[in-house]
């Protein structure tokens, strides 16, 4: 009974632990499509560690799974190693095993086994990638480039929307993007459809690209410049307008007498006022200020001064004084409001005698002073009579006033009679009123307008200053075509035309770039990137999906032997689990199998294998779908991500920093620390040779920006010591004469040349085979001389020497129409990333040498 | 107060005021009249012959003036924006030569040494061959009567002059005329010697921070000298210009002063007197041939200073309408006066690349 129980809770801990390998297999399946699923960019940007961490997850568990299944499918006796075999008299004991072996000796060696197979899962997926050829590294870069423009909705397949449907499906979308490289990369139909059509997806990837900065950054400069323009325009013509008018002004005569007259009659106005003031002003002296008589001030001043006056001490210098004291006072005072008092008294005239009441002595003195004061205010002595007033220079002075108050200024000796003078200097008022206005027009203008008075539209459009205006706004999208009127779609043809046609994608998958993936090529490392990214994803999510089938079929097998009941319930499980997803994805309406049948009939129907796993993959997928639409939100699944998911660490400004390794012990360091132990295998089982990069690759463009040829270049001492130009030729016919031993060229300089230029004319190698003389193979040859070459090409040399030293490695040389002349660009390393970077976005960074001086 | 004092005293008082302040003074006048004289007058060199009198108004009206030989001219100095200069050639000068002040800055000849005197000769603007010279002696005579204090006398003797020759010259000149400014055309070489001999300069050929003769090209048939100066931007701009036949047509070069017509021409205008013709010519009319005009005008025509009978329809057209409205929409040119199309849209939407299946 006891014996049953603990068989019972032996497989009830057995089921325990089956459930959670499940769920942690299940977990990495359903994170390793969340993750593939996503651009490049991200993979190796945002997500890197996480990546990396979950690779790691995965190696450790399929680890697990491996070792266990290794160590169970070894027999028992193996592990008796310290004797007691022959204890066999134990029931329990099975396939001659041992306690000691079964409890110590097992469980320690499958630690060890899981322990050894973690890093070299690793080291036997660097192999295999290091080991696939040239060009299944090429049709792997076709693949994640297929991948990576499909999930930017960027490509579609003619006859197949299905496809499309598909991507823009967020519920469908994630799996099929995640697999589908596997598709592209293992079906060569499917391969080859990319390959005859990446002209063209490079092509209308790079249209997009420009279209797009055109309509981002050329468009809002032209749009901007046009806003200027119109403006300008209009400021110009109402400048043009407003000068013309004051100019008419300036020299019209009729205007101009018109003014004179009117001056002339305001100065006769002005000056009969004058004399009309003054008269009546005079008329009424007697009467003025006549109440001030009695003003108790003044009289009090006036009583005060006059009995000092009196006084029997004051001499006559003492009344002069006292007179002259009254007269200031009398003359200085003034009302509160600053009004003077008006009359203007005489030392001589103050009468400061007792005759009479000091009322009527101060009248009088008010009289005779308000008359001086009226002389002297209107500038008229007491004898001028009106006639003689009249042609004074009293009179004068009036009107040369009046025209001054209207701005129109004659000289002092300006004579009544000097008409000249007075339409001189009317004529002197509008001059420059103008040109005033012109200036200030010029003042507003953002580029300080144009001298010309008399521009039409044509004419301003057409002028210098509009045209450096424009080369100013548009700044690098200048082109000498660019008119104010012309048409956008026009200005952007021609913008479009005129702009480098470099494709990345071009370049990346070129069939001469097949040479380019070799170790120390200027695209190993995509090669490698391309690869792994072409086959570890789905090979590890089909593995997953076996080994949670395996396991099934293991513990059914255990489960038969030890307790029916618990199968029935596990097998139930198992097919409530995975059969009726799978089962209902499979029947669905959106089967994959039916498409990827349909997919094989139109894109796989040369090869019988490509075909069966075109449908496979259908099936696959099937399943797949059926698991992931299921247990896609499961709450393991999300726990195990949040384990796994680790930021990329971030520096305040947001940009990525380097990952400090924890120091202390971890699963990442000892699998760090195992792979460098036993890196040595690959080497010795003669695969994947590690070779040094080059100090520089050069890819050569032709006119037509295709590939030209891929030469590696080592450095020493400034000097270039080796090019290696890869034969990217391999494989072909024409690859293996030129591998052969049958040239001599004595003109080798332009036997290089010319090898760069004809490169893909096979006519041209024909030819050279015809001569079959040579001592060494073509390319050896080719190599040799091609380093000599440049070693007496003194620009180009000091070119390579620079880039080295800043650390730059790949030059593209561009080269120019019917010239021996390159353009130069340099571009950062070639990774993966920069295949979503250039379907995606806009920032492949090529950067030109300005004063490149490269010549072949 | 008063009424309390005797009567005696009031009268001494009153006497006393009287006595000490004076009688009143009147010193308005009868009338008014105006000090100065308001007349229409124009400047000197216009006639006011009453047979010009209706014309002299039209002429007014468009910056022109018509003189007492009948010819017209520009109403004013100020009209040319440049100086103009009566070019002497000849020893019969205009009648308004002597009223005009308002018209002309000064007198320009050139003179040459021949048989040992200095004499006015005609001659081209590069001073090549001479003809029809007289003595300066006869040129004084003609012209001191007429001459104005506030002319400039521009005088250019001949380029191969002497250091000697030309010291002569001015010497000769230094008292002949009573004018306050003379100013000698000169190659730079002379530059000091005219300067220390307190006259202004004008070089004779194009140079900075003087006045300076223009070449030949810069001149006309009406502007028969020309002289510039440089502006801070290196500008030539012109500054005086010397003519003698078609002062009008001198003047109309350098600025085109004629006032827009105030009326506009239509077949409906009946009226052909000639103030009516002036009051409708365009601005590029030849004002000097008002009788020609005026029988032009009969037939919608006119003249133009340049010579060319045009109709007036087609000066109106040209005057309304742009070049824009002018050009065909084939011409070159037309595109300028177009605005852009703006027809590429800010919002691309990026293609998607096909693959096809390629035949195998």
């Amino acid at each position: 009974m006891l014996a049953k129980g603990a068989g019972q809770l032996k497989i009830l801990v057995l089921l325990g632990l089956f459930v959670v390998y499940v769920c942690l297999e299940l977990s990495l399946n359903l994170l390793l499509i969340d993750m593939y699923a996503k651009p490049l960019e991200a993979v190796f940007g945002e997500y890197q560690l996480t990546a990396e961490r979950l690779e790691l997850f995965g190696r450790t568990l399929s680890g697990f799974g491996l070792a266990l299944g290794i160590i169970s499918f070894m027999p028992g006796h193996l592990f008796n190693v310290l004797g007691g075999a022959k204890d066999t008299t134990d029931a329990q004991v099975e396939q001659g095993i041992n306690k000691l072996g079964k409890w110590v000796f097992r469980p320690i060696a499958f630690v060890l086994l899981w322990a050894l197979i973690i890093p070299s899962l690793r080291i036997v997926i660097d192999g295999v990638v290091d080991s696939t050829s040239n060009e299944k590294k090429l049709s792997a870069v076709r693949a994640i480039v297929y991948k990576e423009a499909y999930l930017a909705e960027s490509v579609t397949i003619e006859g197949f929307p299905e496809f499309d449907e598909i991507v823009s499906d967020p519920q469908r979308k994630d799996l099929v993007v995640a697999l589908i490289p596997s598709l592209a990369y293992f079906s060569g139909g499917f391969n080859h459809l990319i390959e005859s059509n990446l002209q063209n997806m490079a092509d209308v990837f790079l249209q997009n690209r420009q279209e797009e900065t055109f309509s981002k950054e050329a468009l809002p400069r032209i749009r901007k410049f046009d806003g200027i323009y119109k403006a300008e325009w209009a400021s110009y013509k109402k400048a043009r307008q407003d000068y013309t008018e004051a100019s008419r002004r300036e020299n019209n005569f009729a205007l101009l007498e018109q003014e004179r007259t009117e001056l002339l009659n305001k100065a006769n106005e002005r000056i009969n006022q004058h004399w009309q003031v003054y008269s009546n002003e005079l008329l009424k002296a007697e009467d003025f200020r006549k109440d001030y008589a009695e003003n108790e001030n003044i009289v009090k001043v006036y009583r005060d001064i006059r009995n000092k006056y009196q006084s029997s001490k004051c001499d006559r210098e003492c009344r002069d004084f006292y007179r002259a004291e009254f007269a200031k006072y009398l003359n200085n005072l003034t009302f509160k409001d600053g009004e003077r008092f008006g009359v203007y008294l005489q030392a001589d005239e103050v009468n400061l005698t007792k005759i009479l009441k000091s009322k009527y002595q101060l009248m009088g003195m008010f009289t005779r002073g308000r008359r001086a004061y009226l002389h002297r205010a209107y500038g008229i002595s007491e004898e001028m009579e009106y006639e003689q007033y009249n042609q004074s220079p009293v009179a004068t002075n009036l009107a040369i006033a009046v025209f001054k108050e209207n701005a129109v200024h004659v000289a002092k000796e300006w004579t009544m009679n000097d008409m000249r003078a007075l339409r001189q200097a009317i004529t002197n008022k509008y001059q420059g009123r103008a040109l005033a206005l012109w200036v200030k027009y010029q003042n507003g203008s953002s580029f300080g307008g144009v001298p010309e008075k008399d521009l039409d539209r044509v004419d301003f459009g057409r002028l210098h200053e509009i045209n450096v205006l424009s080369k100013i706004v548009l700044g690098p999208y200048y082109m000498e075509s660019f008119t104010p009127s012309i048409a956008e779609s026009r200005y952007k043809k021609m913008w479009l035309a005129s702009q480098d046609n470099i494709s990345f994608i071009q370049m990346v998958t070129s069939t001469a770039a097949t040479a380019a993936f070799s170790p120390g090529g200027s695209m190993f490392q995509l090669g490698k990137d391309a690869v792994k990214l072409a086959v570890i994803p789905p090979v590890s999510i089909a593995a997953s999906l076996l080994a949670i089938f395996l396991l099934f079929i293991k513990l059914g097998m255990y489960l038969w032997a030890r307790s029916k009941v618990y199968l029935v319930v596990a097998m139930g499980l198992g097919v409530f689990a995975f059969g009726i997803p799978v089962g209902k994805s499979v029947m669905g309406e959106n089967s994959y199998h039916g498409m990827m049948v349909a997919f094989a009939e139109e894109f796989s129907d040369v090869d019988t294998f490509d075909k069966t796993f075109t449908v496979g993959f259908g099936y696959v997928l099937d399943l797949e779908n059926g698991i992931f639409k299921t247990y896609r939100d499961l709450a393991v699944v999300d726990a195990v991500a949040s384990v796994v998911h680790k930021k990329l660490p971030r520096d305040e400004n947001g940009l990525p920093v380097a990952h400090i390794e924890t120091t202390g012990f971890s699963l990442r360091s000892y699998d760090d620390l195992a792979y460098s132990v036993l890196d040595f295998t690959p080497e010795m089982l003669g695969i994947g040779e590690v070779t040094a990069p080059f100090n520089t690759n050069i890819t050569l463009l032709k006119q037509d920006m295709n590939v030209g040829a891929y030469l590696g270049i080592r450095l020493a001492d400034k000097k270039v010591a080796e090019v290696s130009m890869p034969n990217f030729m391999q494989g072909t016919d024409i690859g293996l004469i030129a591998e052969q031993r049958l040239f001599y060229q004595p003109d080798w300089q332009s036997l290089a040349l010319e090898y760069v230029s004809n490169v893909d004319d096979p006519s041209y190698w024909l030819q050279l085979a015809q001569g079959d003389i040579a001592k060494e193979t073509l390319m050896q040859r080719l190599e040799r001389n091609m380093a000599t070459y440049l070693n007496d090409t003194p620009a180009t040399l000091a070119l390579l020497n620079h880039l080295n030293e800043k650390g730059q490695s790949n030059l593209i040389l561009l080269e120019l129409e019917r010239s021996k002349k390159y353009r130069c660009f340099v571009l950062g390393t070639v990774t993966a990333q920069m295949i979503s970077e250039s379907i995606e976005s806009n920032t492949i960074a090529y950067e030109e040498l300005p004063d490149c001086k490269a010549r072949l | 107060m008063i009424s309390r004092q005797s009567p005696l005293l009031f009268v001494l008082a009153l006497f006393s005021v009287l006595f000490v302040s004076g009688c009143a003074v009147d010193k308005r006048p009868e009338a008014y009249s105006n000090a100065i004289l308001v007349s229409s007058a124009f400047p000197a060199h216009g006639s006011s012959q009453s047979q010009y009198a209706a014309l002299q108004q039209a002429l007014l009206s468009r910056n022109l003036l018509i003189a007492d030989n009948g010819e017209v001219l520009p109403v004013m100095k100020g009209m040319c924006e440049a100086d103009m200069l009566y070019h002497i050639s000849r020893t019969n000068l205009p009648p308004y030569i002597g009223q005009h002040q308002d018209l002309y800055a000064g007198f320009y000849f050139d003179v040459a040494l021949v048989n040992g005197s200095w004499k006015v000769v005609n001659t081209d603007n590069d001073f090549g061959q001479f003809n029809s010279e007289f003595d300066l002696a006869l040129l004084t005579s003609v012209l001191t009567p007429r001459i104005m204090p506030n002319d400039t006398l521009t005088i250019r003797p001949q380029p191969n002059v002497t250091a000697k020759a030309l010291g002569e010259l001015m010497s000769l000149m230094q008292s002949v005329f009573p004018v306050k400014r003379t100013r000698f055309v000169v190659s730079r070489k002379f530059a000091k010697q005219v300067e220390q001999a307190g006259y202004d300069l004008v070089l004779s050929s194009a140079g900075a921070s003087h006045l300076y003769l223009g070449d030949t090209l810069s001149t006309s048939a009406a502007q028969e000298r020309t002289f510039f100066k440089l502006d801070y931007t290196a500008n030539a701009e012109l500054k005086a210009f010397a003519a003698s036949e078609q002062p009008l047509v001198a003047c109309m070069q350098a600025h085109n002063f004629v006032q827009p017509p105030s009326k506009k021409f239509s077949n409906k205008l009946k009226a052909n007197d000639l103030p009516s013709v002036v009051n409708v010519l365009p601005s590029n009319a030849d004002f000097n041939r008002l009788s020609e005009q005026q029988r032009l005008f009969t037939t919608g025509q006119y003249l133009t200073i340049n010579g060319d009978v045009l109709k007036y329809s087609t000066y109106q057209k040209l005057q309304a309408g742009s070049r824009c409205s002018r050009l065909a929409p084939s011409d070159p040119l037309y595109k300028y006066c177009e605005d852009r199309k703006q027809d590429v849209s800010t919002d691309y939407i990026r293609r998607k690349a096909t693959m096809r299946k390629q035949g195998n």
